[in-house]
């Protein structure tokens, strides 16, 4: 009886060492007005992008400055490492990990050169969005120890 | 199927992924990208952005449902509108 009334909740850990921000101060309208969906965002100061949570690796683009994961409870997860950082074209960044595989939560997707990425002149802000938001309920970024908790509907 | 050849040096990234997704979106029909043969629904972001598209792929465009003519052409339009 209890458990009719308990939320679904997918809880996201740092995926790196970071400074957590509202996707607010994310430079680029396309986050900051979470055009592609709401969540939060981070400022790396670690190079090692992990898995905030147990997740399918979905895509890593072709240039993988951008990650697309999916939670166990079916939430798609875009990772965008900086602002622009397209137009480095794959410099900067390395896969560690491959589309298709399931990884488990703090297992390394990408590094990325962050003194490269400053020394292009590009943005190190990464929004962390939830793409499809129709499920979510709920994003609660506040509490200090986690990235962010999802409750979904 | 409509096909484009994507022209864009840094190929769907996230600032054209938006309108694309957008436009989709607002239409009543079904649209899909298609890229080597693989549907992409072109209203799910993740979806869109999994296609990985790159400057000089080629990507087809179908839609199906209400109005599916007028919004294939203008998919065409802002594909190959991408800076």
């Amino acid at each position: 009886m209890m458990g009719f009334f308990k939320k679904k909740q997918e809880i996201l850990h740092f995926p790196v060492a970071c400074q957590k921000i509202d996707l607010n101060q994310v430079p680029d309208a396309v986050f900051s007005q979470r055009l592609l969906g709401d969540g939060v965002a981070i400022v790396p100061t670690g190079t090692l992008i992990c898995a905030p949570c147990d997740a399918e690796v979905v895509q890593i683009f072709p240039t993988n400055h951008a990650i697309g994961l999916m939670t166990p409870l079916g939430l798609e997860l875009l990772i965008h490492i900086g602002i622009d950082t397209v137009e480095l074209k794959g410099e900067g960044f390395k896969r560690l990990a491959t589309p298709g595989q399931h990884i488990k939560a703090g297992e390394p997707i990408v590094e990325v050169d962050l003194e490269y990425v400053k020394r292009m002149g590009k943005a190190l802000e990464t929004p962390i969005i939830i793409t499809n938001m129709e499920k979510v309920q709920q994003i609660d970024a506040k509490d200090p120890s986690v990235l962010m908790t999802i409750t979904l509907k | 199927m409509k096909i484009v050849k994507i022209e864009s040096k840094m190929g769907i990234h996230a600032r054209p992924a938006s309108q694309i997704i957008a436009f989709a979106q607002k239409q009543a029909c079904e649209i899909f990208l298609i890229k080597e043969g693989r549907q992409y629904n072109a209203k799910s972001i993740m979806n869109l952005l999994s296609m990985g598209v790159r400057f000089g792929e080629e990507v087809g465009i179908v839609a199906e449902g209400p109005n599916s003519d007028i919004a294939i052409e203008e998919m065409a339009r802002l594909l190959l509108s991408i800076e």
